[in-house]
């Protein structure tokens, strides 16, 4: 376990670490106005707004904040103790793996010195958490770290180690500063008024993104590209042969984004990860923090690159393997969450609007989405949104069609998957734009059992593109959107 | 805010229906104002009214989600009116899952036990035999008029509705005439005669009279409408009489083609029609239609029985713009339908011959059919049906319900029908020992048992004949993980189980295994 990187870690402290006296806390301000690409047209964005809330400087230009807080953000600017001044900030980095965003400043503006990391989360012991009030003083309050966990981060598929705090301060907003000792315990994710509880992300999260972040050449956190369940039925260990006592967790399925020859395979009982022992709840017993669920011993002490040494009953045989660990994002995915909400590419074609199947967009139907949705695209997302055929894979939509005269016959279809554009097979949005750039325009669209193709009339094409243009008010009839899905945003 | 069809037979529990979109079924409120009995009006009417009796059933419902077992029986109460041949006619959902039936005239006490001798159900139409001659003294059968009533017709319905015990009569105007879904088989959409007359619970199988002539048959309401009913007209009841006549009912054929209209210019030139205005393209072929074999996808039809069939799918019938189906809809079982099609360069005749095969993947409500199961560690495992998917309600969000939200609408179209003679599904945990871990599983749509692939409910027995290294390993379709069943012990749990759930047997795989 890389103990020696949580030391290095510690010493992000730059410049002179000072103890958080009353008014040279770390803590800002951080003010963000946003507006989130509209899921179901994706030429456009949904009403702007604007969140708040905090975030910790960790050096003399850098501010570390929540990756929700500057989600489609329009424009960033922090606010510091005792000023009602904007200074504006620019996004370096944000992973919404761990939730985190890396702030910079340009401006000369002098930001109260940064904090020593804490090596650890303070279990059970008293924090002070502060944040800045309505008349710009630093406010601050006790709280106390009930427990650690490996638990989902708020709004989110992803999972890292966080703390339950108890606090009498009514949090005013995500990305609150805790500190234990006057050192930084970590940032809060979230908090509720009525059980004055929250979630705090723990400061080895933090010291790790900051780290990889600054470098430059961003890497992630690593995963073992495995899907698992507790294994706790005795008959089906038996089945997989291992015994009642033995622990371990079932492999379910390897994940894409993984080389195939150091994949976990289906059925593997993983017994030990690195030398710790994992029960058959999928816990393991730090020498921090006691049980934990053994993702930690991958995506919180280890990088991407590393292997682990990992013990398992394969066929009922004990060996020992070796596992190569990723960085896994999502544009792995079949059907990729698109968390960040970053714009999607798109097509409008003869008023055909092709785009891939995200699941934000089936999301944004609410909370029954899924039976609002079409029960073909709920059952892909709830079952194989991780698995496609062939890496590279997506769903490509007919997602709805802009009536005009040249889609006349066409203007029922919706989400519909396509097969084939101009006769040509269509894996993602990528082949579309290749085959669009090749062929000039889409002549015929084929979706999935609808064995009659769709043909648009070539000639009459390019003034009904205008026309759709200028009467559904797009800005552009074609968008590769720069990074689709992208973890990461410079 | 969803319109909501009711069926319209009185029944003391409770009036079920179906919103379409979810498949969930709701408690009908219906406002029952009481009517009042109205002067009579032709003495032709005065004397149809002792045509026309009163029904009453007490039906038993069978339990979906504990299969060998039965709902309480409960007691209702409809309309039905006598036609020729000493025979009743209603509605299949006054007498479905009924146990016992017993008619009664107006103005006459005495009730007569009866049966049912015919069911439609995709048309919703009944028709019951009374033992005693008797009942039939003193009674004319009806006359059907032989043509659909004009819009704004003054019509009467007679029938026995809530609100009292003796017969009813309200008028109202026919108020449109269109085709729509049939709620008692859940998926069959027919004709319907819409009326503002109120039709109420009870009135369910009682005629609708236009100049003492039936036009149609009361048979359900919109809950939420104000006044808007609808009956059965009469070409949908001919073609149900007519069905009977050789003493079996063999339902309303399909064609099993699903066709895209061609009025897109660009489309018609791919499919060389330029020029013309006629013709729809076929785009699926159902299994399990009639034109599987005969029509492809791919093919434009150009006329039905030699009415050319415009670019929108419409044929002019009668002088009316109708959809090419209703000429479907005139056909028996056994007829045929012919097309002119074009298939590539070439135009030929088809003649698709109608019939309705047996599909198990239309989910259309069941009635009188025990549902089939079979009990495996205390997992009871069914055929997937509308009824047991209405059972998990709106509990359709997780992973394994939405798959059977999923597989009732796509089965056929994504060919998940190929490998699988139904959709099988363990519809409940019998908690033992011997199942504690099997929570997970709840609704799975079962694939594989010891390595063999899964395409009844029989294939189980054959499948559990074998199990590997002593284990049942038990597949489901969507999941990574397995259900593993330890074998000696599963066999030493089967008759504890039943014994302790009350379980008379651990399969049922319908009436032949009786």
């Amino acid at each position: 376990m890389r103990y020696s990187l949580l030391a290095a870690l510690t010493l992000l402290s730059f410049g002179l670490a000072l103890t958080t006296q009353a008014d040279d806390a770390p803590v800002v301000r951080v003010v963000a106005t946003h507006q989130a690409f509209d899921p179901f047209q994706p030429w456009q964005k949904r009403t702007p707004g604007t969140r708040r809330g905090f975030g910790v400087v960790i050096d003399a230009s850098h501010i570390v904040t929540t990756s929700s807080l500057v989600q489609n953000h329009t424009l960033i600017a922090i606010q510091l103790a005792r000023s009602g001044e904007f200074i504006p900030a620019s996004l370096v980095k944000t992973d919404p793996q761990v939730g985190l965003a890396l702030l910079h400043i340009s401006d000369t503006t002098q930001l109260p010195p940064p904090p020593v990391f804490a090596d650890k989360v303070p279990v059970k012991c008293t924090v002070e958490i502060a944040q800045i009030d309505e008349t710009s003083s630093i406010q601050r309050g006790d709280g106390r770290v009930l427990k650690v966990l490996v638990d989902a981060l708020p709004g989110s598929p992803y999972s890292a180690l966080q703390g339950d705090v108890l606090t009498d301060l009514n949090v005013d907003g995500e990305g609150a500063v805790v500190f234990h000792d006057t050192k930084l315990a970590g940032l809060m994710l979230s908090y509720s008024r009525t059980s004055r509880t929250g979630k705090m992300l723990s400061t080895s999260i933090i010291s790790r993104f900051v780290q990889d972040a600054l470098e430059g050449d961003y890497k992630g956190f690593a995963s073992a590209g495995f899907s698992w369940k507790p294994l706790v039925d005795p008959t089906k260990r038996a089945f997989l042969g291992v015994g009642p006592t033995a622990g371990g967790i079932q492999v379910l399925n390897s994940l894409p984004g993984v080389a195939e020859n150091q994949k976990l395979q289906p059925n593997d009982v993983v017994l030990t990860w690195d030398g710790y022992p994992i029960d058959n709840l999928g816990y393991y017993t730090d020498p921090s923090y006691g049980r934990l669920l053994f993702p930690q011993l991958i995506k919180g002490y280890r990088i991407p690159g590393d292997a682990s040494q990992v013990t398992i009953v394969r066929d009922g045989v004990r060996q020992e393997i070796q596992v190569q660990l990723t960085h896994r994002d999502e544009n792995s995915d079949l059907i990729p969450e698109n968390v960040e909400g970053d714009p999607v590419p798109y097509l409008v074609e003869g008023g055909l609007v092709i785009r891939e199947l995200t699941g934000r967009l089936l999301k944004a139907h609410g909370g029954q989405w899924q039976t609002r949705v079409d029960p073909r695209l709920a059952h892909l997302y709830l079952t194989s949104r991780y698995a496609p055929d062939e890496p590279g894979d997506r769903i490509v939509l007919l997602s709805s069609v802009l009536p005009d005269p040249i889609n006349i016959g066409y203007q029922h279809f919706r989400d519909q998957i396509i097969k084939e554009v101009n006769g040509q097979p269509i894996r993602n949005i990528g082949d579309v734009f290749r085959i669009v750039e090749e062929d000039g325009s889409i002549a015929k669209l084929s979706l999935r059992a609808i064995d009659v193709p769709i043909v648009l009339d070539q000639a009459s094409l390019a003034n009904a593109n205008e026309r759709i243009a200028s009467q559904y008010r797009l800005p552009a009839l074609r968008s590769k959107a720069p990074k689709p899905c992208s973890v990461a945003n410079n | 805010m969803h319109e909501m069809i009711v069926e319209t037979t009185a029944k003391k529990c409770r009036a079920q229906n179906v919103q379409r979109r979810h498949l969930t079924w709701f408690i009908a409120t219906v406002s029952f104002a009481l009517l009042a009995l109205p002067q009579c009006g032709s003495s032709n009417e005065a004397a149809l009214r002792h045509s026309v009796v009163k029904i009453y059933a007490t039906m038993q419902r069978d339990n979906f989600s504990l299969p060998w077992q039965s709902s309480r029986p409960i007691s209702g109460n409809g309309s039905g009116f006598i036609i020729n041949g000493k025979r009743i006619l209603t509605n299949a959902h006054v007498v479905s899952n009924a146990r016992f039936i017993e008619v009664k005239k107006n103005g006459n006490p005495r009730r007569f036990p009866a049966h049912v001798k015919f069911a439609g159900h995709d048309c919703d139409l009944a028709v019951l035999e009374v033992e005693d001659p008797a009942f039939f003294e003193d009674t004319t059968p009806v006359t059907f008029a032989t043509t659909l009533p004009q819009l704004s017709d003054t019509v009467t319905v007679i029938g026995y509705p809530m609100g009292g015990s003796r017969i009813s009569l309200t008028e109202g105007v026919v108020s449109r005439i269109d085709y729509s879904i049939y709620t008692h088989s859940g998926v069959d959409q027919h004709l319907v005669l819409q009326v503002d007359a109120a039709i109420n619970p009870g009135n369910s199988g009682g005629p609708v009279l236009l100049n003492g002539e039936v036009v149609g048959l009361a048979f359900q309401g919109l809950s939420q409408g104000d006044n808007i009913g609808y009956a059965i007209p009469g070409p949908v009841i001919r073609h149900f009489l007519t069905d009977i006549a050789d003493g079996s009912y063999h339902g309303y054929p399909e064609l099993g083609a699903a066709v895209m209209d061609t009025r897109n210019a660009a489309l018609r030139e791919s499919l060389n029609l330029a020029g013309t205005n006629t013709g729809v393209v076929v785009y699926y072929i159902d299994p399990y239609g009639s034109a599987k074999g005969t029509l492809q996808t791919g093919d434009v039809l150009l006329t039905i029985d030699g009415y050319d069939i415009a670019e929108d799918g419409t044929v002019e019938l009668d002088g009316n713009t109708v959809e090419f189906n209703e000429l479907l809809e005139r056909k028996q079982w056994g007829e045929s339908a012919c097309f002119r099609i074009m298939r590539g360069p070439e135009i030929r005749s088809i003649a698709v011959p109608l019939t309705n095969p047996k599909d198990p993947y239309t989910f259309r409500n069941i009635y009188d059919r025990r549902p089939e199961y079979c009990i495996v560690g205390g997992l009871v495992f069914s055929p997937l049906s509308r009824e047991y998917l209405r059972s998990v309600g709106r509990n359709l969000n997780g992973t394994n319900q939405q798959q059977l939200l999923y597989v009732t609408q796509y089965a056929k179209i994504d060919g998940l029908h190929e490998d699988r003679d139904a959709f099988v599904v363990l519809i409940r945990r019998l908690p033992h020992a011997v199942n504690t871990y099997a929570e997970p599983f709840q609704d799975g749509l079962l694939s594989e048992i010891n390595g063999l692939r899964i395409r009844n409910l029989r294939d189980m027995q054959r499948a559990l004949e074998k199990p590997q290294d002593g284990y049942h390993v038990i597949r489901f379709a969507g999941m990574d993980e397995c259900l593993v069943l330890n074998a000696e012990q599963e066999l030493a749990a089967r008759p504890q189980i039943l014994a302790r759930y009350g379980v008379p047997a651990s399969v049922y795989f319908g009436e032949e295994s009786e």
